[in-house]
């Protein structure tokens, strides 16, 4: 009788459908995106993929989220100080890497958006970027062939909704973890820095770790590293937003993971390289009102130190991420004989 | 003595019982009284003239009140009222009791606008919330006077803002000791404008002191139509 039981339990178990979860690497925060809002499913993750690679978002069915995210640069507009969007138009800043969103509680440079799920109306909207409005994308979605049978079986009927774009959108997102650099084998006791690499990490810590902090590479905050202002661009940062004096010029601490992919550096792109931006660290410092606190004594550097520093910024990054097939465009879906 | 006990019962709990009525709301935009039709020209004191293009307008929360104490809320929270759309205009309490107080907010309370995306009249589909900024628009009153020196001389108030001293929710409280099944919630725009002076002030697209103003200026002028 009781082994009847366990047999019954065991077999029931394995008959559980395995739904997604954002596997969290040991020794990480717990994500601060709220999933009970938004439980993830492989069918609104696979509709999410879809959506993040369409052009269908955009105006005129050119601009999709890959165009400025593109996978193998760690999903941003590699080698572009401004991005630019529909018709050429041209930018105002740099395309931020995504990674590891699930982390964040703020996006955009300046943390315009409070919630990942609202992220995808700014370059939907922008006139610079996909000058398209909400609504008629909401029509093109649900007049086309393949989305309503997509939505339907994500979301149990084939109504296209803003709520439902954004939370597929979202969903896909979320998935996009990078985990497995060289440093996590490190950290993990399956590989070894080497001497150079491990003199880096000695002077990341003591000089970059306070912003940069590990796992992520980013405590998520607004700082002023003391670029100085661009007069052609006139960029105040955060404080555009919260309208506080304070904010001015503090812009959001990126990750360091996967740099080797998403030259050039900063809001609005302007180091080509990481020597120049090592070099801006330790000579380039602007003291202004907001200047971080960390950046005020300034940071001395010799040649050897940058070297070691990027040696260690290269275990960083993160091949399988760029490569890993489940973030890739869908060319299943898309190359089927139903048009749009 | 089990009979006498039931009739105390019922006729202890009939003031608190469902009277079985529903009240019908209509939120109405006017001028002079009158609703407001989108493109007709209206006179402000000054002489000039404006006309409405767009008004539309979250009422949020509606709950009914006797005494100060809440004794009945609206089930389904969050209503866009738009002058394009007539039949948003109406809201459907159903099976209310007595009231001597109708009491509703101007706009979507802050936890909705930091919680991600939402439904129904919520859906950022519907153009109520800011893409580049996080946040709901409480309202939206747009149109056009030869006084805006503004491209095509539009006016354009896009009023929210949810953070803080930014924060431009408004509550409305209204009194109606009669408590009919029926009421229209009169929305003079006549008596908002009073002290706005389009020339100067005529586009706001963000969260603000001014925004914050005239949402105080608008939840101070509703009133109950007739009273």
């Amino acid at each position: 009788m009781v082994i009847t039981c366990i047999l019954l339990a065991v077999g029931l178990l394995a008959f559980r459908t395995e739904k997604p979860q954002l596997a969290v690497p040991k020794g990480w925060p717990k994500p601060v995106y709220d999933f009970s809002k938004n439980p993830l499913t492989q069918n609104k993750i696979e509709l999410g993929r879809m959506l993040f690679y369409d052009p269908v978002l955009s105006r005129d069915s050119t601009i999709s989220c890959a165009s400025c995210h593109s996978q193998y640069n760690a999903f941003t507009h590699v080698d572009h100080d401004l991005s630019h969007g529909i018709d050429n138009r041209i930018g105002t800043r740099n395309s931020p890497a995504l990674m590891n969103l699930a982390w964040s509680k703020t996006f955009m440079w300046d943390g315009a958006v409070n919630h990942l799920d609202m992220q995808a109306l700014a370059p939907i909207t922008n006139p610079l970027e996909m000058d398209e409005k909400l609504p008629d994308v909401i029509r093109k979605l649900q007049r086309s062939k393949r989305y309503p049978a997509l939505f339907c079986k994500a979301f149990g009927d084939s109504v296209v909704t803003g709520q439902k774009l954004l939370l597929s959108l979202s969903q896909f997102m979320l998935t996009l973890v990078s985990k497995n650099a060289r440093y996590d084998s490190v950290m993990r006791g399956t590989a070894t820095f080497t001497e150079h690499e491990q003199k880096g990490y000695t002077l990341y810590k003591t000089h970059c770790s306070s912003c940069h902090a590990e796992p992520l590479f980013t405590n998520n905050s607004y700082e002023n590293n003391g670029l100085y202002v661009d007069n052609t661009l006139n960029d105040k940062g955060r404080m555009a937003i919260s309208k506080q004096t304070a904010d001015s010029l503090k812009f959001k601490v990126p990750t360091l993971r996967n740099l080797k992919y998403t030259y050039p550096y900063m809001h609005d792109g302007r180091f080509k390289n990481l020597g120049q931006v090592l070099n801006h660290y330790v000579m380039g410092i602007q003291h202004t009102a907001t200047l971080s606190p960390h950046l005020q004594r300034g940071i001395y550097l010799t040649n050897d130190d940058k070297f070691y520093l990027i040696a260690f910024l290269m275990t960083l990054n993160d091949k399988h991420y760029v490569s890993n097939p489940a973030y890739s465009y869908p060319k299943n879906n898309f190359e089927t004989s139903e048009g749009l | 003595m089990q009979l006498r006990f039931l009739v105390w019962l019922c006729l202890f709990c009939a003031p608190l019982a469902a009277t079985g009525q529903n009240l019908l709301l209509h939120f109405v935009p006017t001028w002079g009284h009158q609703p407001i039709a989108a493109g007709t020209y209206y006179k402000l004191p000054s002489g000039d003239s404006l006309q409405f293009s767009s008004f539309r307008c979250y009422v949020s929360h509606i709950s009914l009140a006797v005494k100060g104490k809440e004794v009945y809320s609206d089930a389904n929270p969050y209503h866009l009222i738009d002058m394009a759309e007539p039949q948003t205009m109406d809201v459907l309490l159903p099976q209310i009791p007595k009231y001597y107080e109708l009491r509703f907010a101007l706009g979507v309370d802050s936890a909705m606008s930091v919680s991600g995306a939402h439904s129904g009249d919520l859906d950022p589909e519907k153009g109520m919330y800011w893409a580049w900024q996080s946040g709901y628009i409480n309202f939206k009153i747009e149109g056009s006077s030869p006084l805006c020196n503004t491209r095509r001389n539009e006016f354009q108030f896009h009023i929210g803002g949810y953070a803080g001293k930014d924060n431009a929710l408004v509550q409305v409280a209204l009194q109606n000791t009669d408590a009919p099944n029926e009421m229209t919630i009169e929305i003079p725009l006549d008596s908002w404008m009073q002290q706005t002076d389009l020339r100067r002030q005529n586009t706001i697209m963000s969260p603000s002191t001014e925004a914050v103003q005239l949402a105080k200026q608008l939840a101070s002028v509703i009133k109950i139509a007739g009273r």
